[in-house]
C-alpha cells in the first residue's frame, strides 16, 4: 500500500517535472542550444583518438632519443681531449729537445746549403 | 523513466547505426539531457543565469574531456561535471549569503509555500491546477537539503541507479538511500499538506 502510493507519487512528480521541462521559455532555449553548439565543435576539435592515446608516449620516446644521443656525445668528447692529451705527452715525454720542431725549417735549410756545398 | 540504461544508450547505439561521428552523437545525447539538467540546476542555484552557465560548462568539459568515452558513460559523467559545479556554486552562494547576513541581519526569511495559492477553491480549471502542481512541487523541492534534492532528481527524473547517483554526487550508495528515502518521505508530506 505504502509503496504504492510512493509509486503514484513519484509518477506524478516525474510528470509535473517533464511539463515544466516543455514549457521553458525561447530565451533558455536558445542559449542550451548555443552551449550545446560549443560543446559540439570542441568535440570536432578534439584531436583523433590515436594522436590523444599516442602523443604522450612519442613525446617519451623523443625525450629518450634526445637524451640518450646527450648522453653518448658527452660520454665522448672527453675521450677525445684524452687522445689528444695523450699525443701531446709522447711529445713531451720524448728525449728530443722540444726546441728543435719549433727551428725544423732552420735545420732543413741548413742541410740544403751542406748539400749544395 | 528516461533511464541511461536504456533510453539514451539506445538513442547513441541509434546514432552510430546511422553513421553519425562522435560530435554529432554527442550533441544528439546532449540535446536529450539538456532541459532536465537546466531545470535541476535552476532549482539547484534559484538562478535562471547561474544554472545555464552551469549546464554550459558541464557540456563543455564533458565535448572536451569525454567525448572519446563509450555513448552509454555519457549520462553519469555528465551529471558528475554537472553536479560538481552545482556544488562548488552552492559553496559560494553561502559564503556570498553570510556575509548579507552580517550586513543586513533584519530580513524575515519568507516561507515561500505560505504563498501557495489555495488550491481548496472549487472548480479550478486542468490548466491551472497543472501549474500550481507545479509550483508546488519546485517550491517543496527547493526547500530541501541540496542533496536531497538532487539525488531524488537524478533517481526518480533522470532514472539513474543507486550506483550511478552515487558516482555523480560523489557519496557512497548509503549515503544516496539515506537522502532518497528522506526527499521522499518529506516532499510527500510537504505536497499533502498543501492539498496538491
Amino acid at each position: 500500500m505504502n509503496n504504492e502510493r510512493d509509486n503514484e507519487f513519484l509518477e506524478a512528480a516525474k510528470s509535473t517535472l517533464d511539463a515544466g521541462a516543455r514549457n521553458l521559455d525561447a530565451r533558455i532555449l536558445a542559449r542550451l542550444r548555443v552551449a550545446r553548439g560549443q560543446a559540439h565543435d570542441a568535440a570536432e576539435r578534439r584531436p583523433a583518438w590515436f594522436a590523444s592515446h599516442w602523443v604522450i608516449p612519442g613525446a617519451a620516446v623523443s625525450t629518450a632519443l634526445v637524451m640518450a644521443v646527450a648522453g653518448l656525445l658527452w660520454l665522448s668528447s672527453p675521450t677525445d681531449e684524452l687522445t689528444v692529451v695523450g699525443e701531446d705527452s709522447s711529445l713531451i715525454a720524448a728525449d728530443e729537445n722540444v726546441d728543435i720542431y719549433d727551428d725544423l725549417e732552420f735545420y732543413r735549410w741548413l742541410a740544403d746549403e751542406n748539400d749544395a756545398a | 523513466m528516461a533511464l541511461f540504461g536504456t533510453s539514451m544508450n539506445n538513442k547513441a547505439i541509434a546514432a552510430r547505426e546511422d553513421g553519425l561521428d562522435t560530435a554529432q552523437e554527442l550533441e544528439q545525447f546532449l540535446a536529450g539531457v539538456e532541459r532536465r539538467a537546466f531545470r535541476m540546476a535552476q532549482l539547484a542555484t534559484g538562478n535562471t543565469d547561474d544554472a545555464l552557465d552551469l549546464v554550459q560548462d558541464a557540456m563543455f568539459k564533458l565535448a572536451r574531456q569525454y567525448a572519446v568515452r563509450a555513448p552509454q558513460e555519457w549520462g553519469p559523467l555528465f551529471y558528475q561535471i554537472l553536479q560538481s559545479g552545482i556544488r562548488d556554486a552552492y559553496r559560494r552562494s553561502r559564503v556570498r549569503n553570510r556575509w548579507r547576513v552580517w550586513f543586513n541581519s533584519d530580513d524575515a526569511e519568507d516561507d515561500p509555500l505560505l504563498n501557495l495559492p489555495d488550491t481548496d477553491s472549487p472548480g479550478p480549471e486542468q490548466r491551472m491546477v497543472n501549474g500550481q502542481a507545479m509550483n508546488a512541487l519546485e517550491i517543496a523541492l527547493k526547500r530541501l537539503p541540496l542533496r536531497q534534492q538532487q539525488v531524488f532528481l537524478l533517481r526518480v527524473w533522470e532514472g539513474l541507479d543507486t550506483a550511478q547517483t552515487a558516482r555523480a554526487m560523489g557519496c557512497t550508495q548509503g549515503s544516496v538511500k539515506t537522502h532518497y528515502s528522506r526527499a521522499v518521505h518529506t516532499l510527500r508530506t510537504l505536497m499533502e499538506e498543501h492539498h496538491v
